[in-house]
């Protein structure tokens, strides 16, 4: 048995061997196979494969290579542009839209589900359906919400969703809404395939809707291993044209440091989210190339309105006083990112450049918190999720900045760190006294902004993390959507800005700027100002 | 013979009824799949019948069971450990030789000093060190993984090395060669800790046997030191080294999680980690239940080894020595 050991010269040879070989070969072997795809370090496994469903960011990186919309947002004039749909027309009360649908669209066809058919009116139906009304077979499967639905309260938008002809589909409103189109055209608005749920539904099996993903999009499923790997191939029938890339691999990594480490080997050609602090790495190696765009992203500090003191205007004014917003735009963002002064980036139609802000005086905030008539010395909680956000880099650091600011002013804060599902447990239960946290608009309408942060309805859906309810800022949130003219608009969605700075049920911290690394070898990408990245046309030279 | 082997069989089941007695009162202070019922005989009765059953309950995390999720991942970081042996056993046996034969040496002195290193320098610290050098600054090898995932390798055993080799795409051997490539600097950390152990065995073993009566005898019959050595010190200096190699499976496979987990190595490291990070209790007791199973496993399985190999333990065993 331990003659092998004995044999001095073949165990020599073995060594020399098992070393030069993988040294000699990897050269010149590693392109051929690279020809063939790219990689993606994503940041994180996906919930689900169906973006309907999705709350996260790390889904959607996936919708827009596996799904399409009816319409879509054109990358360089931000306006709504033609997607399934050919073309739309809209009634004169503003309560119906018709759709008209290409007729050359094909569904992937996989392993488990080979399609019979294009792509016609009944598949419109059937998705729209399934998100709006509970009677819909598939409507409470995989949990049944469908938060950007619900937060963006298109579910209570919509009347009905009909087929018209073949492949005409018409909505139905319950009253005039502008922002009906800019929501058709997120990632969350894809289309799924009639025939695969119904061929599901037969077979019993109404989960695999979510898990095996049938779409029209330009790669098509083919492996998932969570917290690994997603694999995607490419759709032969994609209806845009060819794909470049045979195939597509997310590689799932949560740490931006080892993302960059794999970007600079080679392993990734495209990162996600690469970190603030990176961006002058980045754009110092000669094989990398950076994207910077100005994002729909905010990061803020919310009070949990719901708890005392924090129901306290003046309490939560000083707080605000107390926070140095500066250092923490250097320190956490690197200054990859601008000091908020309201929800809204200067950058949107709708923002207010009239609004003073809340001046940074641990002074003022020591007096302000002594009037408040809040029991002192006052200690809080501040929630935060761990690892980095697409509107915080740091979500973790910001807080530790924010209680060393708080110390200066007598409160004494106690952060907790949570990982980010098990924190949206917390913030279901509503059990912080605040929250770092923060919001990435899926559309450029503002009322994506104000809705899902401050109406009513969006507290059970978690997002309006300031438990914020008035009858009165709902009312100006839902009066400004009614309005189809630009100016009336503008004009309430400033009142709404002067009201939130004057009862500040948040502190708005940065707009952070949306930063993408790929290789310089990599062409074709498309990355939206929210977030997603297209690789339909993505391929390598 | 035999009665050895249902010996060591007897202390292995001992082991593991402790174990999972340990696991079992564990597991009563957070809420699981199993319910209390009050009487800790009767729960733990089913407990430990639900365990022989290979029913470690259910992930919370993926919603599968367990052992299937442990099976799927535990092969990488098993190959990873095979590696580290082999690596750790071709180069530890000569370098042991070589220090052995010249203790008190330039040599020996050498040796001892880089295997003391090995053993003091934290294995994260050296991974990031290789990682950084080797990687990042010279780009050899790559930084994680274990292998470049646009080569779609399909899962038959889950050793990567075998199933390139198994697999029918064209690019099998280049896949097989990138996966080594990926391996190389794990298995460099991992295997330190154990060459280190075998280096220090055989030089103490082999300066013990040089020594010896029948070694002179060997040399005054003119034989060289290179065919001393091959025909008969490491015949006798080798097999008691056997059963400290089994010893330090345990150790290598906790340093396995650290180097996995530096790595990206998708074995069963990040997978506790990450089963910690989201109390995934269940997944965390069968993940500890299943490594411990394993090393004691190996612990006796080297044993056992040994005694088939060195005619001398077996002595002992009889009580002949």
């Amino acid at each position: 048995m331990l003659n092998l050991f004995f044999d001095m010269k073949s165990m020599i040879r073995l060594i020399a061997l098992l070393l030069t070989l993988p040294i000699i070969t990897s050269c010149k072997q590693q392109t051929q196979i690279q020809n063939t795809g790219l990689v993606y370090c994503s940041n994180g496994s996906p919930t689900s494969f169906n973006p309907q469903l999705a709350q996260t960011g790390d889904s959607l990186d996936i919708s827009s290579q596996l799904y399409n919309t009816l319409v879509r947002l054109d990358p360089s004039t931000q306006t709504i542009a033609a997607g399934l749909a050919s073309e739309w027309q809209v009634s004169r009360d503003g309560l119906s839209y018709q759709f008209e649908l290409r007729q050359d669209i094909q569904f992937h066809s996989t392993p488990y589900f080979t399609p019979t058919r294009a792509m016609n009116a009944d598949d419109v139906v059937f998705s729209f359906q399934r998100v709006l009304f509970p009677t819909h077979p598939f409507h409470s499967v995989s949990g049944g919400l469908y938060p950007f639905f619900n937060n963006t309260q298109f579910d209570r938008l919509i009347k009905s969703v009909k087929k018209i002809g073949p492949y005409t589909v018409e909505f139905k409103l319950h009253r005039p809404d502008t922002s009906l189109l800019a929501n058709l055209a997120t990632e969350f608005a894809v289309i799924l395939s009639a025939e695969y749920g119904k061929q599901l539904q037969q077979s019993g099996k109404f989960t695999q809707i979510d898990h095996l993903p049938i779409g029209t999009g330009p790669y098509k499923f083919k492996q998932f291993l969570p917290d690994n790997l997603i694999r995607f191939e490419r759709h032969w029938g994609y209806w845009e044209g060819g794909t470049p890339m045979q195939q597509l691999v997310f590689d799932i990594t949560p740490s931006p440091t080892k993302r960059l480490a794999k970007l600079i080997t080679g392993e990734c050609d495209v990162m996600a989210y690469p970190a603030a602090s990176q961006a002058n790495v980045i754009s110092n190696h000669p094989d990398l190339l950076m994207n910077v765009q100005t994002g729909y992203k905010v990061s803020f500090w919310s009070f949990n309105n719901d708890k005392a003191p924090f129901d306290n205007p003046k309490v939560r004014k000083a707080l605000a006083t107390a926070i140095d917003r500066d250092t923490i735009l250097k320190a956490v963002y690197f200054n990859t990112g601008v000091a908020a002064h309201g929800l809204l980036p200067p950058t949107s139609w709708a923002y207010n450049p009239y609004l003073s802000d809340y001046p940074y005086s641990p002074k003022q905030a020591r007096q302000l918190l002594q009037e408040s008539g809040a029991k002192l010395p006052l200690s809080l909680t501040i929630y935060t999720p761990s690892g980095s956000d697409l509107y915080n880099p740091n979500s973790f650091k910001t807080a530790e900045f924010i209680q060393r600011d708080l110390r200066k002013i007598g409160v004494n804060a106690e952060i907790v760190v949570m990982e980010p599902h098990h924190l949206e447990r917390s913030i279901a239960m509503g059990e912080y006294d605040t929250l770092v946290s923060g919001w990435s608009a899926v559309t450029s309408d503002p009322d994506n902004f104000f809705r899902p942060q401050f109406s009513c309805n969006a507290i059970e859906n978690h997002t309006n993390t300031s438990r914020w309810c008035s009858t009165e800022l709902d009312g100006l949130i839902n009066r400004a959507v009614k309005l189809n003219r630009m100016v009336p608009r503008i004009r309430i969605y400033r009142e709404i800005q002067a009201h939130l700075r004057d009862e500040l049920p948040l502190l708005p911290l940065a707009h952070s700027l949306q930063l993408q690394a790929y290789r310089r070898d990599v062409h074709g990408l498309n990355s939206s100002p929210f977030g997603g990245v297209n690789f339909a046309g993505a391929y390598r030279d | 013979m035999l009665i050895y082997i249902l010996r060591r069989l007897n202390v292995f089941v001992i082991t593991l009824f402790l174990l999972s007695v340990v696991a079992f009162l564990l597991q009563r202070q957070v809420i699981t799949d199993f319910v209390n019922t009050g009487n800790i005989f009767s729960d733990y009765q089913r407990y430990i019948l639900a365990m022989l059953s290979g029913n470690f309950g259910t992930s919370l995390a993926s919603g599968n069971p367990v052992l299937s999720d442990i099976l799927a991942i535990f092969p990488a970081t098993l190959e990873l450990c095979v590696m580290a042996f082999i690596v750790s056993i071709l180069v530890g046996i000569p370098c042991g030789v070589f220090a052995g034969l010249s203790r008190g040496g330039t040599v020996d002195y050498g040796i001892m000093t880089v295997t003391l290193m090995g053993v003091s320098v934290p294995a994260f610290w050296f991974a990031m060190l290789l990682m950084m050098f080797f990687s990042l600054h010279l780009g050899w090898f790559p930084v994680s993984g274990r292998i470049g995932l646009l080569y779609d390798i399909p899962v038959i055993t889950g050793f990567n090395l075998i199933d390139t080799l198994l697999s029918t795409k064209p690019y099998k051997y280049e896949a097989f060669f990138d996966s080594l490539l990926h391996l190389a600097l794990p298995t460099l950390v991992l295997a330190t800790i154990p060459t280190t152990e075998v280096i220090r065995q055989v030089r103490a073993s082999i300066s013990e046997e040089m020594d010896k009566n029948y070694i002179k005898a060997a040399q005054a019959k003119g034989l060289n030191t290179f065919q001393i050595i091959k025909r008969h010190g490491l015949r006798n200096a080798l097999p008691p080294v056997i059963p400290s190699l089994g010893l330090q499976f345990g150790r290598v496979l906790t340093t396995a999680m650290i180097t996995e987990t530096v790595f990206s190595w998708p074995g069963i490291g990040p997978w506790m980690v990450n089963s910690i990070y989201l109390e995934d209790h269940s997944a965390i007791q069968g993940g500890m239940l299943f490594i411990a199973a394993f090393v004691l496993l190996a612990n006796m399985a080297t044993d056992l080894l040994h005694l088939m190999i060195d005619p001398l333990k077996r002595n002992e065993l009889y009580g002949k020595s």
